[in-house]
């Protein structure tokens, strides 16, 4: 320690012994009567300082708290406490001593300065640990609820969807759910007494005669081909589609989600890139991808696509009936029936055209078995997303 | 349609394995639904002869057996059998492909060592009321299961509209088979109908549209045969019945080329036989038993006392054929498509006749049949008679179709030169004359579904594999606008989403009832709903919200915090209307019971979420006004503003309706148009922060109960305009010391200059403004 008693003399700071100085203590000392102090015509031996020192820093050591604490400082290092009146009483001191007393009692300042920070930390640091004692919680205690919001599935699923397609330059158009038969099936190649619309069990409008609730989103293709004729088109829609049907894998209401492009030159290969980044976007990188010839009035060709099974990884289930195949999408290259209702000429603008059941893909990818828990608002079901 | 390996097998010849084939099949698109093997696991059954039959009870008959090993003795329910027949049979320790292993067991005192078999038993045919006989020429002691050549594979295929055009046959399935295999195409050639040799029956086709041709042959039964077991195999496997040898007979027909045949017992057809279409009113007994009304689009064949037949659908009871039955008259038609699908659909009556009329057959498919009849019906014991009947003329064969081989090549992106092309078309048995890319292209007559350019594409694309086409992003296409609502739609979810609610997703067909309930009467009825819960479009979203609300409540979960978005449904005078609107609910506590205090949900919950919401998605200025919603608490709601626009209404869901409804928890509900949102939708402009600083001021004022806070908000923002940075209530108290019928509105003012550092003088002049203006208008005085 700085200062501390004993030093050699001569040392830079240390006080020459056995030299009385002149100093005033406050009465109202702690080391009045029992002190060894020698009050003599006001001057404070150097061997007074030293107990002046003892002293402060037993009490420094002594206080338990820092409200004790503080009242030391105030007595010891207060002005008007010892110190304060010795170094007043420096210029009283001879001259030639003054510069040695003054060092002296500063560095004795400083001692019991630093000895007073250090015994404030020391306490604060036992107060703090006292009372991070006394708030020590039960952790293991549940946290305070929050009600949490989440998504449904089937939006989980159509923005999978949107996103996939967004990415691959389709941008999203929209069209009614009350829809004229005119764009929900003539335009679609679909003419009356077409064994289509047998597959189409449609809800008609009371007292609308000429409407439909649409029974697919593919009448945007014909609105969005209208709107943008003879320009090239990319559009994506998404939506509520309707049909008469009612189990555990039909539900009389349900989306789908739809995609087109026009332009010329557009064929199959440009379909079929297209829905294998699109299957590989929704399904995984891995995803096996089959293309499988079909029908659709308004496509012609027409393909379906099958990826591996999900869940039996193609060796065969229940879900795929042993195909190791599971239905995905129907697509085709656009009907020129098609193209001609959209106001673009066959010779010159070809197009392709896919669609895909929303809830198809949600029930895949959440393992979800009865489509209608996909309406039923379950919040058993829901807050397990 | 089902179909039998064997009998691919035996018009093609020898095939790859049946997972192959169904591979084949599935790549050319005729999709192999499942496989199924028919008599797997049979073993151990012996072919045996019937030496001895006596009786041991009414109902069960001692056999006595040679088989191969010498006697065996059987008890049989059976009353087919006779003696001298070869059987099936199945001594102890026989396993079934059932699963069942045989043993010897005792009836009425007579050991029965193993059974016969029945064709179920075998797994072959659903028959059961009868043993399995085989034919005389059997060996004795072979063992049954090879001797019948199982398991016997069946592919279930799915037939899309068409496919079921020309593949709902076993030479239809062939075709695309050899196609691919590059085998010779089954084929059966047309018969020349000479005049007919026979007057009777006369018939006449009033209604051409409705049947473009009608020939007819009559039979005569030769000989009292059973049905051979090849045939009435073929029928087990194609999940048809035998019936009888005539039945039969037309039943294999229509499987094997696709036209279905329909036989009378001459004796019970009166008179001369019209094609006409049906009385409104006019009935018939169709062979299922069941008495059926008929209208005027389905078309009959009758004679003079009525209808025989619901043409191209079924037969009737009164001229059906049954075992006295000696001569026949048996038709070979067309009916036209649509007309047989609309009477299929309205009776439910998908006859295996009626799915293949319904969607088309080839014009000379009846003449083909005819020649086949010939040939076949001395196996089932009858004989045509000479001589045919036949309305109406075989349609030529369309024009060829012009197709540009360049066209195809864009189409499927694939370089197939024209002479590519047609060598593959005519795997397919079409006719193509090339001309450089110009293609003359004839199908062959079955295939009615190839009538333009793109279906020829198709064809071209099936024969040189769907697999081996190329993969090529498409080129961009110019950008266009995204519909607004799309976006808001999602960020409105998400924003309450992020308040705690969970997306739902309802029906858009509702309950009228219900929506009258709400006070939104339903405006778009269906004609033809599934049932009156999904009777109409909705109004509202409200009547989802509030049946989810109840589902979940029935089911034990509180706690609910629903929101969804979609479409609700108006009339105008033009036509519907369809706007995008959000609904939210909030019912029981605000999150699950734990040990902090509940939080029951109140009116400012779901105003504090709507603000909340309202302010991420950018609409300011927002205000409340009381409203008069009928669904709702009549002093818990309110209608909701922006920019003198209504968004919608908030409140607490009436306790009538909540009762009615079946849910006994406060409910508070709202609903906006994401329309009228979408249309205050204030733009995205950061505003600079403010410079100087702030002042906050602490202002209680007291005034009568009945001002509303907004008043006293208002006049506050007007009086201090510019320099009221922000406004908080941040109390409202009634009682001691606040004199009755009063409340004190504690209000935290940030008075702020955009351009200066206010001073205290500044604010207290601002503020002793404010307390004149509210004691002036509202007799406000200080607390």
């Amino acid at each position: 320690m700085n200062g501390a008693p004993g030093c050699s003399p001569g040392e830079r700071g240390a006080l020459p012994k056995r030299r009385w100085y002149r100093g005033v203590f406050a009465t109202s000392s702690p080391m009045g009567a029992g002190s060894s102090f020698l009050l003599r015509k006001g001057w404070v031996a150097v061997k007074d300082v030293e107990a002046l020192r003892s002293e402060a820093l037993a009490g420094i050591a002594a206080a338990l708290d820092e409200a004790t604490l503080e009242r030391a400082r105030v007595e010891w290092l207060g002005r008007k406490g010892p110190l304060m009146d010795a170094l007043r009483g420096i210029k009283d001191a001879p001259a030639a001593e003054r510069r040695d007393l003054g060092l002296a009692l500063n560095r004795l300042r400083d001692e019991l300065e630093a000895a007073m920070a250090a015994r404030q930390a020391e306490l604060r640091e036992t107060a703090l640990a006292v009372r991070m004692q006394a708030e020590t919680l039960d952790v293991t205690l549940p946290g305070r609820p929050r009600a949490l919001g989440g998504p449904h599935p089937l939006q989980l699923a159509e923005d999978a969807l949107v996103r996939a397609l967004r990415q691959l330059g389709f941008r999203l158009a929209e069209g009614p759910e009350v829809e004229s038969e005119e764009l929900n099936f003539e335009a679609l190649n679909i003419p009356k007494d077409h064994p289509a619309r047998e597959m189409h069990d449609t809800f008609f409008v009371a007292d609308l005669p000429g409407y439909v609730l649409r029974t697919h989103t593919s009448p945007v293709q014909i609105r969005s081909m209208r709107a943008h004729a003879p320009a090239p088109v990319r559009i994506i829609t998404v939506g509520r589609v309707y049909r008469r049907d009612d189990d555990v894998t039909h539900s009389p209401v349900f989306h789908q989600m739809e995609g087109l492009a026009i332009g010329e030159g557009i064929g199959m290969q440009h379909l079929k890139a297209t829905l294998y980044e699109f299957c590989r976007a929704i399904f995984g990188r891995d995803v096996r991808i089959r293309l499988r010839p079909s029908y659709f009035p308004f496509t012609e060709p027409s393909a379906e696509v099958d990826i591996g099974c999900v869940f039996c990884g193609g060796n065969g289930c229940r879900i795929c009936k042993g195909t190791g195949f599971i239905e995905i999408l129907g697509s085709g290259m656009v009907h020129p029936h098609v193209l001609r209702e959209g106001g673009y000429d066959p010779q010159i603008q070809t197009g392709f055209a896919f669609g895909v059941g929303v809830e198809r893909i949600a029930m895949l990818r959440y393992g979800i078995d009865d489509v209608r828990l996909l309406f039923q608002n379950d919040l058993r079901l829901l807050r397990q997303f | 349609m089902r179909i039998s390996h064997a009998w691919l097998s035996e018009l093609l010849g020898p095939l790859p394995a049946p997972n192959e084939v169904a591979q084949i099949l599935t790549q050319q698109g005729l999709e192999v639904e499942a496989l199924e093997r028919l008599g797997e696991g049979l073993a151990g059954a012996v072919v045996a002869q019937v030496m001895e039959l006596s009786a041991v009870t009414p109902r069960l008959t001692r056999v006595v057996l040679h088989t191969a090993q010498g006697e065996a003795i059987c008890v049989t329910g059976a009353s087919n059998l006779a003696q001298g027949d070869r059987v099936p049979y199945a001594p102890p320790g026989t396993r079934l492909p059932d699963g069942r292993t045989l043993e010897t067991t005792d009836f009425h005192g007579v050991a029965s060592h193993g059974m016969l078999l029945s064709a179920d038993e075998i797994g072959i045919g659903a028959d059961h009321d009868g043993i399995l006989i085989l034919p005389e020429d059997a060996p004795l002691g072979a063992d049954v299961a090879s001797y019948l050549d199982l398991p016997e594979t069946v592919y279930e295929i799915g037939l899309t509209p068409s496919f079921a055009q020309h593949c709902q046959s076993a030479h239809g399935v062939a075709r695309e088979l050899a196609a691919f295999l590059l085998r010779p195409l089954p084929n059966v050639q047309a018969e020349q109908l000479a005049s007919p040799a026979q007057a009777a029956p006369r018939v006449e086709v009033e209604d051409a549209r409705a049947c473009p041709l009608y020939a007819g042959v009559w039979l005569r039964r030769s000989a009292l045969l059973q049905t051979p077991l090849w045939m009435r195999r073929r029928l087990w496997a194609s999940g048809m019945r035998p019936v009888s040898p005539v039945v039969d007979l037309t039943n294999y027909i229509m499987l094997e080329i696709g036209q279905p045949l329909h036989p009378f017992a001459e004796s019970k057809v009166q008179g001369a036989i019209s094609v006409r279409r049906a009385a409104t009113g006019e009935e018939i007994e169709t062979l299922d038993g069941v008495r059926r009304r008929l209208e005027k689009d389905d078309i009959v064949i009758a004679d003079a006392s009525g209808p025989v037949a619901l043409a191209g659908v079924m037969g009737s009871a009164r001229a059906e054929v049954d075992a006295e039955t000696e001569r026949v008259f048996l038709e070979a038609a067309l009916f036209a498509p649509s007309m047989v699908a609309r009477t299929m659909r309205r009776l439910g009556l998908r006859s295996e006749a009626a799915q293949r009329f319904a969607h088309g057959l080839a014009a000379d498919l009846p003449l083909r049949a005819i020649s086949r009849l010939r040939e076949l019906a001395p196996a089932v014991g009858w004989e045509v008679l000479p001589g045919a009947l036949l309305c109406g003329e075989v349609a030529p064969p369309p024009a060829a179709i012009a197709v540009d081989a360049g066209s195809v090549r864009t189409l499927l992106g694939m370089p197939l030169t024209a002479q590519q092309q047609v060598a593959v078309l005519g795997r397919y048995g079409f006719a193509v004359e090339a001309d450089g890319d110009a293609l003359s292209v004839r199908p062959p007559r079955d295939r009615i579904d190839v009538r333009e350019a793109c279906d020829v594409a198709e064809e071209v694309l099936r024969g040189v594999g769907i697999d081996s086409l190329g993969q090529e992003l498409p080129p961009p296409a110019p950008a266009v606008d995204e519909p607004p609502l799309y976006d808001l739609r999602r960020d409105a979810l998400q924003v309450f989403m992020a308040l705690g609610y969970r997306a739902a997703v309802s029906y858009s067909l509702v309950d009228p009832s219900l929506l009258a309930m709400l006070g939104q009467p339903a405006e778009v009825e269906i004609a033809n709903a599934l049932s009156v819960d999904l009777g109409a479009l909705r109004t509202t979203l409200r009547a989802g919200l509030l049946q989810a609300v109840a589902r979940n409540l029935a089911r034990g979960v509180g706690e609910i915090a629903l929101v969804e978005a979609g479409r609700v449904f108006h009339r105008s005078r033009t036509g519907i209307l369809e706007d995008e609107s959000l609904a939210f609910i909030l019912c029981g506590d605000r999150a699950p019971i734990s040990r902090f205090p509940r939080q029951p949900v109140d009116f400012f919950d779901l105003k504090g979420d709507l603000e909340a919401g309202l302010a991420a998605l950018r609409i300011s200025d927002v205000t409340f006004r009381p409203g008069t919603d009928t669904a709702l608490h009549p002093g818990r709601q309110a209608e909701v503003w922006a920019d003198e626009r209504r968004l919608g209404a908030i409140g607490e869901v009436h306790p009538k309706i909540a009762e009615q409804l079946g849910i006994e928890v406060r409910t508070l509900i709202g609903e906006i148009s994401l329309g009228a949102v979408l249309a205050a939708h204030g733009d995205l402009v950061a505003r600079p922060l403010p410079r100087y600083p702030a002042l906050l001021r602490d202002v209680a004022v007291v005034v009568d109960d009945a001002v509303p806070y907004t008043a006293v908000r208002q006049e506050v923002r007007e009086v201090l305009g510019g320099l009221l940075a922000a406004d908080a209530l941040f109390d409202v108290f009634a009682g001691t010391p606040v004199p009755p019928g009063k409340k004190s509105l504690a209000l935290r003012l940030t008075l702020q200059s955009p351009d200066r550092t206010l001073t205290e003088a500044d604010a207290e002049e601002a503020l002793s403004r404010l307390l004149r203006r509210l004691a002036d208008r509202f007799g406000a005085h200080l607390r």
